[in-house]
């Protein structure tokens, strides 16, 4: 049963140049997802749908099966998904473990804990952690908030290779290990690779990759 | 998490901020603390100075328009020397106040005193009478001022304080044939209380007090507060110290005359100068007074005069706090915009997590809420120290810049007229300057114009946060 859907999911920020064209699609819980396709190919657009930051020119998101409009975009964003950005995914006045507990529904120690954060780190500033802890706690805050989708706008792209790789692998275990719907967003082929399964954006339609 | 702990967090941790909004709300709140403060001793002084210098008018029969005067020849006089005769007129109105009318109008509210008086310049059998410094007609020595009143308490030689009672007591609406004399008239008389004096009731066909003896008894002792002065002329009836108080039943007989059944003028002293034209008129529209016989006199100019500096004061002061308030919304508004838009990621977080953009804003008015609340309780002390100086500083300004040129307003103010015989003046208030100080009441009035202009200021600003759509989150993110 997937639990996001895209049907028929048309969108353009201009009339008559859409990002994105009659996209059909769904995804499903326990998965990870990687969303490939070059600079200004509509990534981040698909993934501000999936989101409910924005609503579809045409066509719909389903979440459920519910179109997510009915119940309000809000309550998407609060109930059913937690972002992970490229960067500045952290509020700055507050320590790793407020910022797990910003949202939480879980309890946020155990979580950091399991992600490799150390008993000082999760109560250090945030801005004395390095990326890779950083993305950490922003998968901690995702994974602890209970919602069931994580959508990932390239979060390894300030990352160097052997970090990247560790928070690909966390991903996955978010997917794997705690049934999350993950998505990511990337450019980078080791992130694919790790994916259950590839998606791949080329002018304006969503292709499956074989693998 | 909790919006409070979200704002009890941020005010904790980015104490830079912190601490330049608590320097911010300290100054603002110091200015309208301050300005409130004045403000408040400036009404109080405005209102010290109407209660000192109460109000007076006077009612008085209309002597040239009312009906009801009459003039009646009285028989004619011949000069002994001249041998020229010369005809007089008695003139008088037939309606006259009543103890009941003195009673009405003492029930006006904002009337603390009404007062009436009949005098009779008569001789008292075997009295001895201080000599005044001028001399008379032959026929006058011997002769004092008798005034009847209801009630020497409210007489305003008494009101005044230019006499007290320093013995016995003082003569109400109830007696008959009583008296109160000086303490040293009693003494060089050697009378004490209880003792009688006795006069005469006037003849008209005698043109003398050689009517049926009247006797009257000395219930109290007065003392005036001064005497005149050396050099003052003084007629020996006119003497303080030779006034003989009476009640209005003595008053009469002394007369002789049906003529006189009442008073022919009042003197009303009211609390408040501002509110002349209220108990004027209400004490106009009481029932049982004649007003085609009588007119009223209103004499305004002393409070009007002297209130003319606080009123300019009291302005400046207003206009300075609603100053003070705008410029600090203004200010405020500003600065919490500057850091509005530093907090964009934080605010695209919140948004991404499902915090409402009301939550966000709700969460910076408790930020800026929580540093007021101690930024204005400090303001306590700070407008405290500097509130005193300030107010005597506008106060002078407001002195030399004022209506009133030249003379000096307070002088002027402070020379009225108090009581028929001018020996008493008064301080006023305002020749000590404003005392302000400030109170918790001004600290409440503080606590409610702050959160205002902080609720407006916070608003403001959050323009940026409620312009910010989700779909940027992302390209403002990344
Ligand atoms: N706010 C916007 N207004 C207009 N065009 C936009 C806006 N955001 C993105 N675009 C355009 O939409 C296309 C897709 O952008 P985006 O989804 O950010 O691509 P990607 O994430 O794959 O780089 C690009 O051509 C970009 O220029
Ligand atoms: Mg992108």
């Amino acid at each position: 049963m997937p639990i996001l859907e895209l049907k028929n999911v048309s969108y353009a920020y201009e009339k008559g140049k859409a990002v994105l064209q009659n996209v059909s699609g769904s995804l499903e819980t326990g998965k990870m997802y990687a969303i490939l396709g070059p600079s200004g190919s509509g990534k981040t657009t698909l993934l501000s749908l999936l989101g409910g930051l924005d609503v579809p020119t045409q066509g719909s998101v389903l979440f459920d099966g519910e179109d997510i409009a009915a119940k309000g975009l809000e309550h998407h964003r609060r109930n059913h998904i937690s972002l992970i950005f490229q960067s500045y995914n952290l509020i700055d006045y507050m320590t790793p473990v407020e910022n797990v507990q910003l949202t939480a529904k879980l309890d946020a120690t155990p979580i950091l804990e399991r992600l490799g954060l150390e008993q000082d780190e999760i109560t250090r500033n945030v801005l004395k952690l390095s990326g890779g802890q950083q993305q950490r706690v922003a998968i901690a805050r995702a994974l602890a908030s209970d919602a069931p989708v994580i959508l990932a706008d390239e979060p390894t792209g300030n990352l160097d290779a052997d970090t990247a790789e560790e928070i690909t692998a966390i991903l996955k275990e978010s997917a794997h290990a705690f049934g999350k719907c993950v998505v990511v967003v990337t450019h980078s082929g080791e992130v694919a690779k790790q994916a259950d399964v590839v998606l791949e954006i080329k002018r304006g339609h969503l292709k499956e990759r074989e693998m | 998490m909790s919006i409070f702990k979200r704002a009890f967090l941020y005010v904790t941790r980015k104490r830079g901020k912190t601490l330049l909004l608590f320097a911010i709300l300290l100054i603002m709140a110091t200015f309208v603390l301050t300005g409130l403060s004045i403000w408040k001793a400036s009404e109080a002084a405005q209102l010290d100075l109407r209660q000192s210098l109460g109000g007076k008018f006077d009612v008085f029969v209309d002597w040239s328009n009312s009906p009801y005067v009459v003039k009646e020849p009285v028989k004619d006089e011949v000069d002994e020397e001249t041998g020229k005769t010369s005809s007089s007129f008695l003139m008088y109105s037939t309606v006259q106040f009543t103890p009941e009318n003195i009673a009405a109008i003492k029930g006006v509210p904002g009337v603390k005193y009404c007062s009436a008086r009949q005098d009779n310049l008569l001789p008292f059998d075997g009295l001895s009478l201080f000599p005044g410094t001028i001399s008379t007609d032959a026929k006058y020595q011997g002769y004092t001022k008798a005034l009847g009143v209801c009630n020497t308490e409210d007489d305003e030689l008494f009101t005044t304080g230019t006499l007290t009672l320093a013995e016995g007591r003082h003569i109400t609406t109830d007696d008959t044939h009583v008296a109160i004399i000086s303490q040293d008239l009693a003494e060089r008389n050697e009378l004490k209380i209880g003792d009688y004096l006795t006069a005469h009731s006037y003849s008209v066909e005698d043109q003398g007090f050689t009517g049926p003896e009247i006797r009257v008894q000395i219930i109290g002792l007065f003392t005036p507060h001064a005497v005149e002065q050396f050099g003052e002329t003084v007629t020996t009836y006119d003497k303080i110290q030779n006034r003989v108080f009476v009640d209005l039943q003595s008053s009469k007989e002394f007369d002789g005359g049906e003529i006189n059944y009442g008073f022919s003028a009042l003197h009303v002293t009211i609390d408040d100068p501002q509110d002349m034209a209220r108990v004027v008129a209400e004490v106009k529209a009481l029932p049982g007074i004649d007003w085609k016989a009588f007119t009223v006199e209103v004499d305004n100019e002393t409070y009007e005069n002297a209130a003319a500096p606080l009123a300019t004061l009291n302005e400046l002061v207003v206009t300075l706090l609603v100053v003070i308030i705008v410029v600090s919304a203004i200010i405020l508004a500003l600065i919490l915009t500057l850091w509005t838009k530093t907090r964009i990621h934080e605010i695209g977080v919140f948004l991404s997590v499902g915090i409402r953009k009301s939550a966000i804003i709700g969460q910076y008015l408790i930020e800026v809420l929580l540093i007021a609340v101690l930024a204005f309780g400090l303001s306590y002390f700070t407008s405290n120290a500097i509130a005193g100086q300030i107010g005597n500083h506008l106060l002078e300004q407001s002195m030399q810049t004022g209506p009133e040129d030249d003379n000096d307003v307070v002088s002027v103010a402070a020379s009225v007229e108090i009581g028929a015989d001018n020996l008493v003046q008064k301080p006023l208030p305002t020749e000590n300057g404003i005392q302000v100080s400030v109170g918790l009441d001004n600290l409440a009035q503080l606590y409610l114009i702050g959160f205002a202009i902080i609720i407006v200021a916070v608003s403001a600003s959050s323009i940026t946060v409620m312009r910010l759509k989700p779909r940027e989150i992302l390209s403002k993110m990344s």
